[in-house]
């Protein structure tokens, strides 16, 4: 190798380690959790999640610094382009590490963990390194960083989501192990195609094979389904869905809304940046296809989770299979064009905050009734209107109702469909469009059922004399508020989020 | 012509075909060349020295998971450690950077180990590393048959042995 070229590497890699520093600080967190615990192991439950919190809010503070350092369109490779630092890694890792806090909020009542996790402070490093693992996701420009970024994240949702020492919980642990298993090697195998190919594992393609003949379009497109499977199954596409209504009905609550929400997010990142930035430097023709592949799997999501979530009466279940048609539908704007960017980035922040409010409010619900079926739950919404005005506000937001910010978001991944739909004429998105909105139909009855007993029906039982958390009833209100206000405040924000962009 | 990443390729498939090759051809040369007396010493599981009890495809305690998963992880870094000490005191690297490349080399060797040994403290500390030693739960059943009838039972029969006992119930 070149002597200069040598040298100039290590220094960029030393260069770009300063520009970690929101990641090192969450390692840097872990770590003296660790040590801490090695050391002082009493008094646990005083340290540990004012430590955890301490690490993520100076990890958001970092992030939000490095990125308003940030030159309009400016992107920042790092470690040779493993990593890349843009605008959009920025966003959305400060909307990951702001989803962090609730989470850390909602495992602080000891009550709520089973005895062993509430006295290791394992519980807390494994969320800590999820996030971790999310946040490279966001930041991946590789696909080993990608594959880093994924394993690291579903290894640890793995152990979150046994954490629980029931019988369910482990079940469940185990089947999204099973499952994370079975994608990964597909990812490798995909993976393997992409290097024989194109001779790097860099994400920006190259169409030509190192022996100088193009790479036919099939195969291309084969190879990017097997290593686009894990992240497939992470973000619950419908192929790859099976695991989610066993996995979300078995895990503790508060892994739940982590799932549901942090890498969900984290793989829209990659979506995103694979669909707008990867491949239209590859020419129309593969992008189109793409696309349509994009299109018929968002057909398929929806589909499944809406009819599915219309048969079940197990609030867990019926939630997993909610947000499985809402994922479908954020996909679907993922495989719109380039300048849909903006209504997708708004739509996952949005689907970030229901995807929280809508296992918050289960939680509140399961504690107070000690069930998670729908007829439990009967006349709750009369006792506690704070609670259930909060529940129907989420509820609302969840099928696209108008006062809320879900009608905004739904409004702009329509919108950007309908653009799309006039600039290609293709007949796959119009039926894209139109199975969208049959969906939103559907999910009027199956969601309106949860206010319909809570309001509607007269309490049969009598009130039960458990208390309401009070944490977990103030993030709720918090985010219903939250999500009331994107509503009003939508132009607003989206004029941010534009400028954030640009 | 073949690119570099499709002789990477063929360079896996020869260390898989060397592998079982070499495994192979050993265990076929052993085979003919070996005498084939075989007795019950000899038939018997390895158990490092101790005397098996049952076959090796018995049932293993679960726990012992994680002492599996230590060894593989502390596997795995020795593993990575000699192809790191190979490039790290590569010279032609070191002289062209003027040491930096060992300062950079050094400093990720050692963020890898340390966090690892964080690790083994830690579950060391959460006694994960003892957990092979049974601790039985004394049983807290309190019978209502006084202990001295037990010990009288087990006196009367515990006097005769065995093989007489037939014959003093003839008597």
């Amino acid at each position: 190798m070149n002597d200069q070229l040598v040298l100039q590497h290590v220094q960029d890699n030393l260069a770009s380690w300063p520009l970690l520093l929101p990641e090192v600080l969450v390692v840097i967190a872990i770590v003296t959790i660790l040590v801490w615990s090695i050391l002082l192991p009493r008094y646990q439950h005083y340290w540990l999640f004012p430590v955890a919190l301490l690490g993520v809010s100076l990890a958001w503070c970092s992030k939000y610094w490095l990125g308003s350092q940030l030159k309009p369109h400016q992107t920042l490779p790092l470690f040779h382009q493993l990593l890349v630092l843009d605008p959009l890694t920025v966003f959305f890792c400060l909307l990951l590490l702001s989803i962090a806090p609730f989470l850390l909020l909602l495992t602080r009542p000891r009550a709520y963990l089973p005895s062993r996790a509430a006295d290791s402070p394992a519980y807390v490093v494994l969320l800590l390194g999820s996030l971790l693992g999310s946040c490279l996701l966001v930041m991946a420009f590789h696909w080993l960083t990608i594959y880093l970024g994924l394993t690291l994240l579903s290894l640890t949702s793995a152990l979150l989501i046994g954490s629980h020492t029931t019988l369910q919980s482990a079940e469940a642990s185990l089947k999204y192990l099973l499952y994370s298993m079975t994608t990964t090697a597909m990812m490798l195998w995909g993976m393997a195609y992409y290097y024989g190919l194109t001779g790097t594992l860099a994400l920006s393609l190259p169409d030509v094979a190192p022996s100088g003949q193009t790479i036919p379009e099939y195969i291309l497109l084969a190879m990017l389904l097997l290593c686009l499977s894990h992240i497939f199954f992470v973000f619950a596409t419908a192929p790859y869905h099976f695991w989610v209504p066993d996995v979300y009905q078995g895990a503790p609550t508060v892994v739940v809304s982590y799932l549901s929400t942090v890498p969900k997010l984290a793989t829209v990142a990659v979506l995103l940046r694979l669909f707008h930035q990867c491949l239209p430097q590859l020419g129309p023709a593969l992008l189109e296809h793409a696309q349509q592949g994009m299109a018929v799997l968002s057909l398929l999501t929806i589909i499944v989770g809406n009819t599915a979530a219309l048969l079940q009466n197990n609030l867990q279940r019926l939630m997993a299979y909610g947000s499985i048609a809402q994922g479908g539908l954020l996909m679907a704007g993922i495989a719109t064009s380039l300048n849909s960017q903006v209504c997708i980035l708004y739509y996952s922040a949005i689907y970030g905050v229901m995807g929280l409010a809508t296992w918050v409010g289960i939680k509140v619900l399961q504690h107070l009734t000690n069930s998670v079926h729908l007829q439990d739950c009967v006349g709750l919404g009369r006792r506690l209107p704070v609670l259930g005005s909060s529940i129907t506000v989420v509820i609302l937001s969840l099928i696209g109702l108008p006062p809320t910010a879900g009608f905004t978001g739904k409004f702009l991944v329509f919108t950007a469909l309908w653009e799309h739909i006039q600039r290609t004429g293709s007949p796959l998105f119009v039926s894209l469009l139109v199975v969208g909105l049959l969906g939103t139909v559907l999910s009027l009855y199956y969601y309106l059922q949860l206010p319909y007993v809570l309001f509607c029906k007269a309490a049969r039982l009598p009130s039960s004399t458990r208390n309401v958390n009070q944490t977990e009833y103030a993030i709720l209100s918090c985010l219903a508020i939250l999500l009331l206000a994107g509503f009003f405040a939508a132009d607003s924000l989206l004029r941010v989020l534009g400028n954030w962009l640009d | 012509m073949m690119g570099i990443e499709q002789i990477a390729f063929l360079e896996i498939l020869t260390f898989i075909a060397g592998a079982l090759l070499l495994v192979g051809l050993g265990s076929l040369t052993s085979a003919l060349l070996q005498p084939n007396l075989p007795n019950e010493a000899k038939l018997c599981t390895y158990e490092s020295g101790e005397v098996p009890t049952g076959g090796s495809w018995g049932k293993f305690n679960a726990r012992f998971y994680v002492i599996a998963i230590i060894f593989m992880l502390f596997e795995a870094e020795t593993v990575l450690l000699f192809p790191w000490a190979m490039v790290w005191a590569n010279p032609t690297l070191n002289e062209a950077t003027e040491g930096l490349w060992a300062r950079y080399t050094a400093m990720s060797i050692v963020l890898f180990i340390v966090p690892l040994g964080i690790g083994l403290a830690y579950m060391w500390r959460q006694g994960h590393l003892a957990s092979t030693h049974p601790c039985p739960i004394p049983p807290t059943f309190a019978s209502k048959v006084p202990k001295a009838h037990y010990e009288q039972i087990n006196h009367r029969y515990a006097s005769t042995p065995r093989r007489l006992q037939h014959i003093q119930k003839a008597k």
